[in-house]
């Protein structure tokens, strides 16, 4: 499973790679809000205010049973 | 005559090595942290690095499994380390060291790794698998750009990401100058270089130079062929490769790489999992580069290889053969 956040100001990609909640072990980010504190939670793109209100976060793989 | 899209405007042959260089200027100058680590290697684009900012660099020599393990530590550290080299060497002679402690850790480090399918430097250097084997790797981002404009704003893009990034900088030959410099680039998003109705050519790197050589001869022939062009190699932006599916039927990936593992097979995947449309895949077909000589008139391997716009345009007339036979069968 990857996870994307985009700035959703400018569509800027932020974060692209695992999906963070499923990293069981060895979590070097533990949060979306940790990936948005990387840039001082301001789109380097376009200036505008990172939250999770204004970004766009996106999961994609295989639905499996429960899902 | 062709019509393209507004943000191309199609000039005479420039190296994107003068396009990451202005980007890594502009970068080095504002963002103290950025540091490159060479590996016993001088590049256009990187040579007045070492001239201006001495102080300011790791040499680590032939030693390219030390040089990932130093540019996670100094990510770890808080600077921005790019590993500048060839992309045999940078990721794929170090590809446990990059895996185990750059991409497990989503260390912020920077790989340009120089390759491609042509050149006099020999079957050792002259090297086309880095994309496929790097593809494989969670948490890697990677870019091709496709002339100097795309070189200069993928390097600015790379720059301003969070994350392990993966340039790719293609050796010769030259590609044209084929973007204005408002082209609007972001990491992850294709861009439409011209539309049409017959096939589209979904283009990587240098291959985008002779989609745009292969458009006009395609004309000539009464085919409406459109280009679509891929900067982003992962993630792929699948939105823009099911619109060139539903626009066409019938698509043509072209790349200056092995056709394993690299864009077409990314294509390939996204089609059948979403739209499958019929496909040819235009690249190097698994077998190694080699040498060749390269002169203004003549490109060796180019021609060795089936990677000229005349080639392209036999794929394309193939791929709609393709498609009007799976019209007439339905």
């Amino acid at each position: 499973m990857t996870e994307t956040i985009n700035c959703g100001h400018c569509q800027m990609l932020l974060y692209f790679g695992e999906e963070l909640k499923r990293r069981l072990y060895m979590r070097a980010i533990p949060s979306e809000e940790t990936v948005l504190g990387f840039y001082g939670d301001t789109c380097p793109r376009c200036g505008g205010a990172l939250s999770m209100e204004t970004v766009r976060v996106a999961t994609e793989g295989r639905a499996t049973h429960g899902s | 005559m062709a019509t393209y899209g507004k943000h191309i405007q199609i000039g005479e042959p420039v190296l994107p090595a003068k396009g990451i260089e202005k980007a890594l200027k502009a970068a080095a100058q504002k963002d103290p942290r950025i540091l490159p680590v060479l590996e016993d290697m001088g590049f256009p684009g990187i040579d007045w690095w070492t001239e201006n900012y001495p102080e300011r660099m790791v040499e680590v020599g032939i030693a390219e499994q030390n040089g990932a393990v130093v540019a996670a530590a100094l990510a770890a550290e808080g600077f921005v380390p790019v590993i500048y080299s060839f992309l045999f060497a940078n990721i794929g002679r170090a590809l446990n060291q990059v895996r185990q402690s750059i991409l497990v850790d989503r260390f912020n480090v920077k790989f340009i790794g120089r390759e491609g399918a042509w050149g006099e430097v020999g079957i050792s250097h002259n090297t086309i698998e880095g994309v496929g084997y790097s593809r494989v790797l969670p948490n890697l981002v990677i870019m091709n750009p496709s002339d100097v404009v795309e070189a200069e704003k993928a390097t600015e893009a790379m720059l301003q990401y969070h994350g392990p990034v993966l340039l790719r900088q293609e050796s010769s030959p030259t590609p044209l100058r084929v973007f204005t410099d408002d082209y609007p680039f972001n990491i992850g998003k294709a861009y439409w270089v011209k539309e049409g109705s017959d096939a589209t050519i979904i283009a990587t790197g240098y291959m985008l130079t002779e989609a745009i050589a292969a458009i006009d001869l395609l004309e000539a022939e009464g085919l409406d062929v459109g280009i679509l062009n891929m900067c982003t190699l992962k993630p792929l932006d699948v939105t823009a490769i099911v619109e060139a599916s539903e626009r066409s039927g019938a698509i043509v990936t072209a790349e200056n790489a092995s056709i394993i593992g690299g864009l077409g097979e990314g294509v390939a995947a996204a089609l059948a999992e979403n739209l499958p449309a019929p496909m040819v895949r235009v690249g190097i077909e698994d077998e190694f580069s080699q040498s060749g000589l390269i002169t203004p008139e003549r490109d060796d391997l180019k021609i060795h290889f089936g990677l000229r716009a005349e080639d392209l345009v036999v794929s394309v007339k193939e791929c709609i053969a393709k498609k009007t036979r799976l019209r007439c069968r339905d």
